[in-house]
């Protein structure tokens, strides 16, 4: 019985340099064989890939997806103020127009962040705002006409304030969405017909999540200031 | 000498007739892990050929001696006297040498059991293993004595040499056939180089490469 195994070893006066017959037919024979075992992989691979690619999203939509996901979510509080303005603002038009831009704007460039920054500096509730807020809930309160008096007084307030259309041309100013960007969308709409259910909840995820949302927040919390100053006046 | 104790002297006739027998020898003497050397491995021809038989069975620790041809050779008619005179040689090295020389250890093979008894009686009283002209049982005949001669464990069975050794004949003779080269005609080193990588490679892999 074998124990373990023997050496086996070359006669010493063996030219090494110099491949046997059997040798150079084992290469040979291993090399068809990886061949062949190459061709089929390679054959596999192609059928993955494409499976991969009517099935799983592209790198780009991945990519757009992870960053929709690192963006900031509104805070209840922020939903509940931009609800509030919302309704307060509903019968306003340059209010619902500049909802509109934002809701259209691309991602805030550096230059637009530090812009929303500084207004959110300068807009920070104060002792006074919160007492207007307070103000504010008691005119929604009593009857449908002073409701309506209130907005239209907020309307007004903000047609004609310096600040608040100086601050909406900063808006305007902002980049447009790329070209590419749209392509992106589209092209992603089209790769992805299969699971176009989850990139319309990403994409509404995107819009509901988005750093947009915080901006508007930001930027009707400095539009209530903006009447409030205007009131103050 | 630090390989005297792998090195085996192969003592057989070199002849078409008998190549079947001395290819299966070699094959076995690798298979069991050792070293076949012969005559036939000689270039150098400032030396005589007595000289390096000396020489050659001076490195040996063990000697496979085939007597079984010693009819009178075809062209000459005469008998061939080279077996029994390397025997002789071997067993002279072994009683007078000294040192590790006294380890020597050699197996005679013969074609029937007590012919020999008829042409050097004076092996009367060892043990000659006969092999009948057979492959299998010349295999299983030397491979069983170096087991026992050098007290091995790593000496594979009879049984799984023999198998390796048709399944190699058939590889080389189709690889040689597939490319024009002559089996008969290979050089002895040559011969033992290619035994030696196929065991090799049909040791270190799952699947053998070659089917």
């Amino acid at each position: 019985m074998e124990s373990e195994k023997r050496k086996v070893k070359y006669h010493p006066n063996v030219h090494f340099q110099e491949d046997s017959i059997i040798l150079k037919e084992a290469i040979l024979s291993a090399f068809k064989e990886f061949k062949k075992k190459s061709r089929s992989l390679e054959k596999a691979t192609k059928a993955i890939e494409e499976i991969a690619e009517e099935t799983r999203p592209s790198k780009t939509f991945l990519k757009y997806i992870d960053e929709i996901e690192k963006l900031p979510k509104p805070s209840e509080k922020a939903t509940k103020a931009i609800e509030e303005i919302v309704e307060a603002a509903r019968s306003s038009k340059t209010f619902l127009k500049y909802l509109d831009e934002i809701k259209k704007l691309p991602k805030p460039s550096e230059k637009a962040t530090k812009a929303i920054e500084e207004i959110a500096e300068e807009t920070r509730p104060s002792k006074t705002f919160l007492k207007y807020l307070d103000e504010i809930k008691k005119l929604y309160e009593p009857s449908e006409e002073a409701t309506k008096a209130a907005i239209e007084e907020i309307a007004e307030a903000a047609r004609f304030s310096k600040v608040f259309l100086k601050h909406l041309k900063n808006i305007k100013d902002l980049p447009k969405p790329s070209e590419k960007t749209v392509e992106d969308i589209e092209k992603l709409a089209e790769l992805n017909k299969s699971s176009k259910k989850e990139i319309l909840k990403n994409i509404n995820a995107y819009i509901e999540n988005s750093k947009f949302l915080n901006e508007t927040l930001l930027r009707a919390d400095q539009l209530k200031q903006i009447i409030e100053e205007h009131r103050n006046e | 000498m630090s390989n005297y104790s792998n090195q085996v002297f192969i003592n057989c006739p070199f002849d078409d007739e008998y190549l079947t027998m001395f290819r299966a020898i070699i094959f076995t003497v690798l298979d069991c892990g050792f070293i076949p050397r012969c005559s036939q491995e000689f270039s150098n021809a400032t030396e005589t050929r007595l000289k390096s038989i000396v020489t050659l069975i001076r490195k040996c620790k063990y000697g496979i001696h085939d007597i079984s041809r010693v009819e009178h050779d075809r062209n000459t008619k005469l008998p061939r006297f080279n077996m029994p005179f390397e025997l002789g040689l071997f067993h002279g090295a072994k009683v007078f040498g000294s040192g590790q020389i006294r380890s020597k250890a050699c197996v005679i093979l013969e074609k029937e059991k007590y012919r020999y008894q008829k042409f050097i009686s004076d092996l009367a009283g060892i043990d000659i293993k006969s092999h009948n002209n057979s492959t299998q049982e010349v295999i299983f005949e030397v491979r069983n004595w170096l087991s026992t001669a050098s007290k091995r464990r790593t000496v594979p069975d009879a049984n799984k040499i023999f198998s390796r050794y048709k399944k190699f004949k058939k590889n080389f003779k189709t690889t040689c056939s597939d490319r024009s080269i002559d089996i008969n005609n290979m050089p002895f080193i040559e011969f033992t180089k290619n035994i030696s990588d196929w065991l090799k490679i049909n040791q270190n892999i799952i699947e053998p490469l070659f089917h």
